[in-house]
């Protein structure tokens, strides 16, 4: 089986879908360029086998270095979300119309959901429901 | 890959000779020389081998909305069904949980976006369709419509084959074992298949809580069975803070 790998860049992978959707081929055309980079590759399942060299061993500073700056990007996702306006991006969501502009503005919006208290979270996704619902 | 494997399980048998005492010594001499020891998976026995292609009907029935969007995000099972999970610390949430035996595989992540996608392989997913209209208003969120004939239809989500794509470039996807109780679980991972162009960081934690790994793999179908093997943890994400998510097709587990 061959599988279209179509792979673009940060804050884009919604766009993954149209261009699976076209058969692997560029997504359209208008698409904004400067957003979306298709990269495409066609990958067989049944794929040679590669053999990786030797693996590197990581030392304690690096191994700290990683955990910390996960943690410290969950806590930043944390802030970001306690200082979002879900009413101001969830308008900004319904007024944009083309697919592909919406669909990064709903990532962002539900990572800060995800990332909200989690009343305030449940209420901002339901809202988001309610108005993708309503939009034609 | 055998097609016979994928989206399943087969039970092997495990070598029952061993040379233990030499292999130790190979080890003990190979860690103080600063390198770690090749050798295949002996250290632990194993009831077979699951191979997790995101195809999974239990993992995609289970997921929050069977992932029908291509968003995969953090669920809690409740009485009343699944609902959203926001804290990555919680043991009884998962994202992508796949049955091997008695275990679970759970592929989450841990940059707390609490979500990955599942892009549908099927190009008839999605555009020229998009969202199913009108939604399935059954609380889940809009789900991508698939064009059969020249009909948009409302597809079974969770009959429909996917692979994993990362939020973003830093965005670290984590694969654990972990019994149905929870109890983490030493794994081997045999094989591990990067799809996508970006190049790709891949670390694991052995069971002496050492870390391991390759900072830059091209994409593509590696045989990891002889380093990644009785480990607790694997870690992969994209290479370059410049580069595309990582892009993780399948890989294989030793339970």
């Amino acid at each position: 089986m061959t599988r279209v790998v179509c792979h673009l860049a940060m804050g884009t992978t919604f766009a993954l879908a149209a261009c699976a959707a076209n058969g692997g081929q560029e997504p359209a055309a208008e698409l904004p360029v400067d957003t979306i980079t298709p990269q495409l590759k066609v990958t067989a399942s049944s794929d040679a086998l590669l053999t990786p060299g030797q693996p590197t061993r990581s030392d304690a500073e690096e191994v700290h270095k990683i955990h910390k700056e996960i943690h410290a990007q969950r806590a930043r996702l944390k802030k970001q979300a306690a200082s979002t306006d879900f009413d101001a991006l969830l308008k900004q969501i319904t007024e944009t119309t083309d697919l592909q502009s919406k669909l990064p503005l709903i990532d962002e919006y539900l990572v800060a959901a995800g990332n909200a208290h989690e009343a305030t979270g449940a209420k901002a996704r339901s809202n988001l429901q309610a108005a993708l619902e309503a939009t034609p | 890959m055998n097609s016979a494997l994928r989206g399943g399980c087969i039970r092997m048998a495990r070598p029952r000779t061993r040379r233990w005492s030499l292999r130790l010594l190979t080890e003990i001499a190979a860690l103080c020389l600063g390198s770690m020891p090749a050798s295949s998976a002996q250290a632990h026995n194993w009831l077979g081998q699951c191979t997790v292609d995101f195809d999974n009907l239990f993992a995609l029935t289970n997921v929050i909305g069977n992932a029908r969007g291509t968003f995969a995000s953090r669920t809690r099972t409740t009485a009343s069904g699944p609902e959203n999970c926001s804290d990555p610390n919680d043991s009884s949430c998962f994202i992508y949980r796949h049955r091997c035996f008695n275990d679970y595989v759970h592929v989450d992540e841990l940059n707390g976006y609490n979500h990955f996608h599942l892009i549908f392989e099927s190009p008839e997913l999605s555009s020229p369709c998009d969202f199913v209209a009108p939604d399935p208003d059954d609380g889940f969120g809009l789900g991508y419509a698939k064009l059969v004939g020249s009909e948009c239809t409302v597809p079974d989500w969770k009959q429909e084959p996917r692979y994993l794509v990362a939020h973003t470039y830093e965005h670290w996807i984590r694969i654990r074992l972990n019994s149905q109780a929870g109890v983490q679980r030493v794994f081997d991972m045999p094989r591990i298949h990067f799809g996508g162009t970006s190049n790709v960081w891949v670390r694991f934690q052995r069971t002496d809580h050492s870390w391991w790994g390759w900072y830059s793999l091209a994409p593509g179908n590696y045989d990891m069975s002889a380093w990644i093997h009785d480990v607790y943890e694997v870690h992969v994400r994209s290479a370059s803070d410049t580069a595309s998510p990582v892009t993780l097709l399948d890989f294989d587990i030793l339970d």
